[in-house]
């Protein structure tokens, strides 16, 4: 076999290896990714929400506000009317839940939570919502759209929920921001030409490395591989 | 309505019994009452279990998974509450309540429920806690990290009941099916919690790229050089490194045999001038023939490679001794077995030692010596003179002095 021919075979065959190793990486990317992603929806799936978040979810659907039958202690009948009338005056669609605090009714809190905000959007259109568990002891966030409402339930869930709440929710409409999420914003790597310079950049890295790696192997064992790269 | 007139109503008009009045109330209705704030995400489903559970049991049973009416003042709102509901309800029995901030379950036998024994309530807890235990096992083989709702130790010990108060200690009457029944999400509830910052989201087209990029770069440059290494020359060496290849065991074995035989026949010459001697030789040359000879006797036969040349070269350096009036015998201090140094040559730090023609050759071209090697304790060889032991400190006599005298008998 001469020069040329012997070359042109370690290109072609270090090529399909390389582009195979590039397709299946690539596979392994989105199918562990779809599995985390698939595996965080599991639990917001509407047939395994709690009752308490399906009870909950119907009675926000009239006038915006529910109070779960245990939490009448925190916002009384006169409370919940007052609350629905912001709402009603508010812009932005929001949506009030008054409860009491558990992880013994089907989920833990953060879960229960997160089967609320997938209810809401499920519903369409973006709004945001208010989860009222006690002083100092909730969440504010949006649902149906990025986006950030300047409201800290630890520092602004203060005094009488009968005040507060309708305060907050007149509140809503100035301090909520929200982020449109076009693809080039969110990909950290700028897209696919950013990605194929940041690869090459990190590629020289990593081949840099083996060749660290081989150098000290071969130094140690006092042989180097057969052949050179050019023949 | 008017606060007290009657239990409170959620938006939606579900009724919740938020006082002790209440809940009393309820449990005239039903023994068991099982709250949302408890429900475990199937509220009805679960109050309708333990209510089958409860009639099934042969003593009275009252049940109760709500949240801690206000007012109460202990940390242990589920102690508390069970106690202010038997006070106020008058009604022996066991009595189970769970609140959802402790999460832990009370329970109390009130009355003489069964004449035949005297502690029900140790007799029941202890049953209750082993067929606790036995669904906890199911529960685990199922679901790793499965959290268990406060309801299943309450069906578990209504399931007891349904036997009446147990008679012996250390048992506990479920069958393997009701056990297994308490694996089912009525009870438990996967812990599914995922912390905020850890939102999975799909690969960007960007992240795509880097991981082929990536990939593909460090594959090929690899593969292609793994490729040209097909056919080459098999692991040349580095150039300025050649050192001579170690010598495998075997030739280390026919080094032993072949240094024996050579150390044997200086043994037997030695023998054999010793005893013609007589006292025509000096007899500090014949002390020095005599030491040597009984020390070279013991290692002639010896497995070590090194302690056969030490033999050799004591033999050699008492026939030395018979045969000069003066002097002693200086072998190369490269390799023994070279024979007698003729040169003097610098050895790594400049020290000068004495060395066979070939060694001093060696050296001064800055050729690779091949020295006498020794093991260590991993098979692996150097040089003896790079080593510790009584051969490299005397060189085997290269570096003159009594040497002979260091070496054990
Ligand atoms: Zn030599």
């Amino acid at each position: 076999m001469n020069r040329v021919v012997r070359g042109l075979v370690s290109v072609t065959v270090a090529g399909a290896l390389a582009a195979g190793s590039a397709v299946a990486a690539t596979q392994i990317l989105h199918d562990r990714r779809a599995e985390a992603v698939a595996a965080q929806a599991a639990p917001l799936a509407p047939e395994v929400r709690t009752d308490r978040v399906r009870n909950a979810l119907a009675g926000l659907a009239d006038d915006g506000v529910y109070v779960a039958p245990d939490a009448r202690d925190l916002l009384d009948k006169r409370g919940e009317r007052a609350v629905a009338r912001a709402i009603a005056e508010a812009e932005t669609p929001i949506k009030v839940i008054v409860w009491t605090k558990t992880n013994k009714a089907g989920a833990s809190y953060f879960d229960q939570r997160q089967q609320v905000e997938a209810g809401l959007t499920e519903a369409g259109g973006r709004g945001v919502y208010l989860i009222w568990q006690g002083p100092e002891n909730g969440d504010v966030d949006t649902y149906g759209a990025y986006g950030f409402v300047d409201v800290a339930p630890y520092e602004d869930f203060t005094g009488d929920p009968a005040r507060t709440l309708p305060r907050l929710v007149a509140q809503v409409d100035a301090e909520v921001r929200w982020y449109e999420r076009n693809s080039d914003d969110s990909d950290y790597w700028g897209g696919t030409g950013g990605g194929i310079a940041a690869g090459l950049l990190i590629g020289s890295g990593v081949l840099l490395a083996v060749a660290l790696l081989y150098g000290l192997l071969m130094v140690a064992v006092g042989r180097r591989l057969p052949g050179r790269w050019l023949w | 309505m008017l606060p007290g007139s009657g239990p409170d109503t959620g938006s939606d008009g579900a009724v919740f019994a938020g006082t002790i009045d209440e809940i009393v109330a309820a449990l005239d209705q039903d023994p068991v009452l099982v709250e949302e704030v408890m429900g475990n995400g199937q509220t009805e489903a679960l109050q309708a279990a333990l209510l089958e559970k409860a009639e099934a049991s042969q003593l009275p049973v009252y049940v109760v998974l709500t949240k801690a009416p206000a007012g109460l003042t202990t940390q242990n709102t589920a102690e508390e509450l069970l106690t202010l509901l038997h006070a106020r309800s008058g009604k022996d029995g066991v009595w189970l309540v769970s609140t959802a901030d402790v999460g832990h379950v009370a329970m109390q036998v009130y009355g003489d429920l069964d004449p035949a024994v005297d502690d029900e309530f140790t007799l029941l807890r202890n049953a209750s806690t082993n067929a606790q235990g036995e669904a906890f096992k199911a529960i685990r083989s199922e679901c790793g990290d499965c959290q268990i709702h406060p309801a299943l130790e309450i069906g578990v010990t209504l399931d007891v009941l349904a036997h009446g108060i147990p008679q012996e200690w250390g048992t506990q009457p479920l069958t393997d099916a009701q056990v297994d029944s308490y694996t089912s999400s009525l009870w438990t509830a996967p812990d599914t919690q995922t912390a905020h910052y850890e939102r999975a989201e799909m690969p960007t087209a960007g992240l795509y790229a880097v991981v082929a990029t990536v990939t593909a770069l460090t594959v090929a440059v690899v593969a292609y050089r793994l490729v040209q290494a097909i056919g080459g020359k098999r692991h040349p060496r580095l150039r300025g490194s050649a050192k001579p290849a170690p010598p495998t065991l075997a030739e280390r074995n026919t080094a032993v045999v072949d240094a024996r035989r050579e150390a044997a026949a200086a043994y037997r010459a030695l023998e054999k001038a010793l005893g013609r001697a007589g006292n025509r030789v000096a007899w500090e040359r014949r002390d020095i023939a005599t030491a040597c000879l009984e020390r070279a006797e013991s290692r002639i036969g010896a497995d070590d490679l090194l302690e056969v040349v030490g033999g050799l070269v004591l033999a050699r350096t008492g026939s030395y001794a018979l045969a000069h009036a003066t002097g002693q015998y200086r072998c190369c201090y490269v390799d023994p077995r070279h024979g007698a140094a003729t040169k003097e040559a610098p050895l790594g730090g400049g020290v000068q030692v004495p060395v066979c023609a070939a060694c001093a050759a060696a050296l001064a071209g800055k050729r690779p010596l091949a020295p006498l090697l020794s093991a260590g304790r991993f098979g692996s060889l150097a040089p003896y003179y790079e080593r510790s032991s009584v051969w490299s400190r005397t060189g085997f006599g290269s570096l003159g002095g009594d040497w002979w005298q260091e070496v054990p008998r």
